[in-house]
């Protein structure tokens, strides 16, 4: 889906290159803003930066069609990074929590959203990327494997424990 | 709606929009910037690296130039005057020109 954008890009074309931002900005700030649990502008500005990265290094994506694993395996090591060099570690950032179940859709009980939005905190970055990418964005295991750098089994491990979590906060057996 | 649509719905929460001009911009006109210094760079090394050639082949380049210098001077010399001479008559021609028009 991605291929042809890709090439024009990688032939110098910043017009594709920009209709690749587009497509994926969403998603790719959606998952860094939920993997550094809420705090917005460093989540964008590691977008951002990934992007960046993304157009340097376009000559060393081997399928042009693989784009998007490999896009959201650069962003998911700069976090590695960034939360290795401890500057954007901290803690769980309750306010922005309570935000959040505040701005509840009207269907869903706030307790209960905080609660969720608790349990996912408490996973920890592996864990959390992994359920982000396969229950909020549909990945298959296979992508997220590859974004993420680890094995398939790991990944279906992950998965299985924190929707197994999430489920149990809502009262439903796995 | 199904306990995974919920957990999909918590988690999709705080998404950006599925469109946003300013973030975009924001990232093309880094992209602009990163591609127009590594193109100075580029030409700036390009040119130094032809400077240090010239300077270096400037001896060898002068025995072979010299002659052809001056064995081509009398040549140039006859074009530039009947280039000059053509021009100057073609604008007097085309004031005369206009001026008739106008008449």
């Amino acid at each position: 889906m991605d291929g042809p954008l890709v090439q024009a890009a990688r032939g110098g074309s910043q017009a594709a290159f920009s209709r690749l931002v587009q497509r994926h900005q969403q998603s790719l700030r959606g998952f860094l803003r939920r993997l550094l649990q809420g705090r917005t502008d460093e989540a964008d500005d590691l977008a951002q930066e990934t992007f960046i990265s993304a157009w340097s290094s376009l000559s060393r994506l081997r399928a042009a069609d693989d784009f998007r694993p490999w896009l959201f395996g650069i962003a998911y090591r700069k976090v590695q990074t960034a939360l290795r060099s401890g500057l954007r570690q901290g803690r769980r950032d309750g306010e922005w929590l309570e935000a959040e179940a505040q701005a509840a859709e009207p269907a869903m009980d706030p307790a209960l959203r905080l609660t969720l939005e608790r349990v996912l905190s408490d996973l920890g970055p592996e864990q959390r990327a992994a359920v982000l990418l396969c229950l909020a964005e549909g990945w298959t295991h296979p992508e997220a494997a590859e974004a993420l750098g680890l094995p398939l089994g790991t990944i279906k491990s992950h998965v299985s424990r924190g929707r197994a979590r999430l489920l149990a906060e809502l009262g439903e057996a796995p | 709606m199904t306990p995974d649509d919920q957990i999909t719905a918590i988690l999709r929460q705080g998404r950006p929009p599925v469109r946003d001009t300013t973030f975009e911009a924001a990232v093309m006109r880094q992209i602009a910037g990163r591609v127009l210094r590594q193109s100075l760079q580029a030409a700036l090394l390009s040119s130094a690296a032809g400077g240090l050639v010239l300077w270096a082949a400037a001896p060898a380049l002068v025995r072979v130039l010299e002659p052809l210098a001056n064995s081509l001077f009398s040549g140039v010399a006859v074009l530039a005057a009947t280039l000059s001479v053509l021009v100057a008559v073609g604008n007097v021609g085309l004031r005369a020109e206009i001026l008739a028009r106008n008449v």
